[in-house]
C-alpha cells in the first residue's frame, strides 16, 4: 500500500474531513462498480453506494491491513449491498424482477460499443434478484460457496443450483444479444 | 466472440467489468457526509446520556448509603431487636404452658374446658410499634367451646413487628425507558431522512427510470412499513409467495454484521440457589428480574449495568443435623430455649451490577460468547426469617433494618445470539459471591444461577 494511501487512512481514522473525502474520491468509481451490479437501478445503486461508504469510513478502525484496502472496501460494500437487499427487495422485488426482464433493458446498450460495462451491468439486472446476487457475488466478487452460505444463510446444494441456472441464463441473454 | 460463449464467461465478465468508468453523482457524497456529521452528535449524545446516568447512579448510592449508615437512630433499631426477640420468649413459655396443659387435659377432660380458658392469645401493638412492646392479652374464654385439638393448631405463632417503609424511586428505570423510546423515535426519522435523501439528475435510459420509479415505489412501502406496518406486510408477503425461493431467502438471512450493535437495554431474569456457610443442600430457587443495558466500549469490550429486583431464599442450616451456635448467634441475639434445627430465610433487594463484558464473535455468524465480570452495589429491604425449633414451633420475624453495600462481585458466562438486526437474546451461567457479611444475618453469600436476558439496540 502506499504511503499515501496510508497517510490518508489514518487520517480518516482521526475524523479528517477532507481526507475522507480523498478516499471517496479515489474509490468512488471502483465502488460504484459494485453497487450498480447488486442494485437494480442507479438510484438505488447510488442509495447503496452511499450506505456502504458511510459504513467503510465507520468501521475503518477494523482494517488490519492485512488485504489491500480495495479488497477489504468490496466486501464491505457487498455486505451493505446484501443489508440493502434484504430491507427492500424481501417486498414485491417478485414484480419488480419480471418487469425488468420483460423491459428489452439491453437494447440500449450493445455489447460492441465502449460503454460494455454498462451492458455487463444491465444482463445482469435482468436475472431476477436471487439470481443476481449469487451471481455477483460468486463470479463477480469472488465469494466461495461456503461464504455466500453463511452470509445469506442458505445451503450450498441450493446456491450451486441458483448459480447454475444463473449462469445458464445469462449465456442464453448473451446468445440472443448476439445474434 | 468465444470467450463470450464458452466457459470463461466469468472471466469476460470481470474484463468488461473494468472498463466501468460511470461516477455517482454528488449527492452521495454530501449524503455521507450528513451522515457522519449526524453520527458524531449522536455519539456526543450517547457520552452525555451516560454521564448523566452514572451521575444519577452514584448519587442514588450515595445517598441510601448515607442514609442507612449516619442518618439512622442506630440504638433504636437495637433497643428493638433486644424487645423483639424478648417477645419470642414470652411466647415459647406460653406454648410450654400450653404443652403442660395439654398434658393435664388428657387425664381430665372435663378440666380442659378451664385450661382453654384461661389461655391468652398475644397481640401486637402495631400502631405504636417502637416505644410499646407490651403484649396487649386477650382473655378467650368466648372460645371454650372448642376443643383439645385447637391448641395444637395454635402452635405457629406469628410476630410480625413491622412493615417495610423504603420506597425505591422508578425514576432510573422509567428514564431509561424514555432514552430507549427516543431512540427508536430517531431510527424512525433517521430512516425517513435516509428515503428523503437527494436523488441524482443524471440522465440514464428510460427504462432505468421505470425501474428507479419502482424501486423507489418500493422505498415508500417500505417507510411506511418501518412506521408500523411491517408484521402486516411482512405477513402477507409471506402467505403470497410461499414455498418461493427468493422470498424464503431474503426473509430468512440475517444480518451477519460482526459487530454486535453499539447500545442494548432490555430486560432480564435470573433464577439462582444461595449457598451459605453451612448449606444444608436443599434447592430453593431463588428468582429476579430487572433491566439490563449494555454500551459499547470496543469492538469486543461492553461497559454492562443493571438494576435487579430479587426475591432470595435459603436455609440457614441442616433440616436435621447438628446445630451450629455460631450461625445462631449471628441471627439472634439471645438463644432460643428451644433448639432451632433450621432458620428460613427470606430477602428481597436491589442488586446494581456494574461490569465489563468481553465478547467473543464468531465471525460471520449471529453468535457470540462473552464474559461479564462486575461488581455489585445491594440493598436490602427488611428481612424475613422463620426459626424452625425442635418441637416444630415456627416463629417467624421481620427484621425491619435496611442495608445498603458495595459488596458482592459476579461473572457472567454465557452466549448471545442475534435474533434480528436489533434484537439479541443472552443466556448465561450467573455466579456471585459476598467479600462481606451482608444482611443481618452477616453471611457472605454465595449464589449460582442462569439468566436469560432479552435486549434491544442497534
Amino acid at each position: 500500500m502506499e504511503i499515501n494511501q496510508r497517510h490518508i487512512i489514518s487520517n480518516c481514522l482521526k475524523g479528517d474531513r477532507t481526507s475522507q473525502k480523498r478516499l471517496y474520491e479515489q474509490n468512488k468509481v471502483f465502488l460504484f462498480g459494485i453497487c450498480m451490479r447488486y442494485g437494480k437501478s442507479r438510484a438505488e445503486a447510488e442509495d447503496i453506494l452511499q450506505e456502504g461508504f458511510f459504513r467503510i469510513l465507520k468501521d475503518l478502525k477494523q482494517y488490519a491491513g492485512e488485504s489491500s484496502i480495495q479488497a477489504w472496501m468490496r466486501k464491505v460494500m457487498v455486505n451493505s449491498a446484501l443489508m440493502h437487499i434484504r430491507k427492500y427487495h424481501k417486498l414485491k422485488f417478485e414484480e419488480l424482477d419480471e418487469r425488468a426482464v420483460n423491459s428489452g433493458y439491453l437494447s440500449d446498450h450493445s455489447l460492441f460499443n465502449s460503454d460494455r460495462a454498462q451492458s455487463i451491468i444491465a444482463l445482469i439486472r435482468q436475472l431476477p434478484k436471487l439470481q443476481q446476487t449469487i451471481f455477483n457475488m460468486k463470479a463477480m466478487d469472488g465469494f466461495s460457496f461456503k461464504e455466500m452460505s453463511n452470509m445469506l444463510d442458505i445451503k450450498e446444494v441450493t446456491l450451486r443450483s441458483h448459480y447454475h441456472r444463473s449462469r445458464t441464463k445469462l449465456q442464453a441473454l448473451l446468445q440472443k444479444e448476439l445474434h | 466472440m468465444e470467450e463470450r460463449k464458452d466457459n470463461n464467461m466469468e472471466d469476460f465478465f470481470r474484463n468488461s467489468m473494468e472498463q466501468f468508468d460511470d461516477t455517482p453523482s454528488d449527492t452521495v457524497w454530501s449524503g455521507i457526509e450528513d451522515r457522519l456529521v449526524k453520527s458524531d452528535e449522536k455519539n456526543r449524545f450517547i457520552f452525555k446520556m451516560w454521564f448523566f446516568r452514572g451521575m444519577f447512579f452514584l448519587c442514588l448510592i450515595g445517598a441510601a448509603m448515607t442514609y442507612f449508615y449516619f442518618l439512622e437512630d442506630v440504638s433504636q433499631i437495637d433497643e428493638f431487636q433486644k424487645l423483639s426477640n424478648e417477645k419470642v420468649h414470652d411466647k415459647r413459655s406460653k406454648n410450654q404452658k400450653r404443652e403442660e396443659d395439654e398434658k393435664r387435659l388428657s387425664f381430665d377432660e372435663t378440666k380442659s374446658v378451664e385450661l382453654v380458658s384461661n389461655k391468652e392469645k398475644v397481640e401486637i401493638d402495631r400502631s405504636n410499634k417502637y416505644l410499646n412492646t407490651k403484649h396487649s392479652v386477650q382473655d378467650i374464654s368466648q372460645k371454650r367451646n372448642n376443643d383439645v385439638a385447637s391448641i395444637n393448631y395454635n402452635k405457629v405463632d406469628k410476630i410480625n413487628i413491622d412493615e417495610p417503609v423504603f420506597n425505591v424511586s422508578s425514576e432510573s428505570s422509567a428514564s431509561m425507558i424514555s432514552d430507549s423510546r427516543s431512540n427508536k423515535m430517531n431510527h424512525t426519522s433517521r430512516q425517513e431522512e435516509v428515503f428523503n435523501t437527494n436523488r441524482t439528475d443524471a440522465v440514464y435510459p428510460q427504462q432505468e427510470a421505470i425501474l428507479d420509479t419502482q424501486y423507489l415505489k418500493i422505498k415508500k412501502l417500505n417507510s411506511l412499513a418501518n412506521v408500523g406496518f411491517m408484521p402486516l406486510l411482512s405477513f402477507s408477503s409471506t402467505v403470497k409467495n410461499i414455498n418461493s425461493n427468493r422470498l424464503t431467502f431474503f426473509s430468512n438471512t440475517r444480518s451477519k454484521r460482526s459487530h454486535f450493535g453499539n447500545y442494548k437495554l432490555g430486560i432480564s431474569g435470573r433464577f439462582f440457589q444461595t449457598f451459605v456457610s453451612d448449606f444444608d443442600g436443599v434447592f430453593n430457587a431463588s428468582e429476579s428480574f430487572g433491566i439490563r443495558h449494555e454500551l459499547a466500549l470496543s469492538k469486543k469490550v461492553w461497559l454492562t449495568n443493571a438494576i435487579y429486583y430479587n426475591i432470595q431464599h435459603y436455609d440457614v442450616m441442616p433440616m436435621n443435623g447438628p446445630v451450629n451456635h455460631d450461625v445462631l448467634a449471628r441471627y439472634t441475639a439471645k438463644d432460643f430455649q428451644t433448639e432451632i434445627v433450621t432458620i428460613e430465610s427470606k430477602s428481597e433487594y436491589f442488586d446494581f451490577p456494574l461490569g465489563l463484558k468481553w465478547s467473543f464473535n464468531k465471525k460471520d455468524s449471529g453468535w457470540s460468547m462473552f464474559i461479564n465480570p462486575s461488581i455489585n452495589w445491594q440493598l436490602y429491604l427488611p428481612q424475613n426469617f422463620k426459626f424452625i425449633q425442635a418441637d416444630d414451633v415456627v416463629i417467624e420475624r421481620n427484621d425491619q433494618r435496611m442495608f445498603a453495600y458495595l459488596g458482592s462481585t459476579a461473572m457472567r458466562w454465557g452466549i448471545e445470539k442475534k435474533m434480528s438486526n436489533s434484537m439479541f437474546f443472552q443466556l448465561d451461567l450467573w455466579g456471585e459471591y459476598s467479600f462481606i457479611p451482608i444482611g443481618i444475618q452477616e453471611e457472605k453469600l454465595k449464589m449460582l444461577g442462569i439468566s436469560g436476558s432479552i435486549l434491544f439496540g442497534k
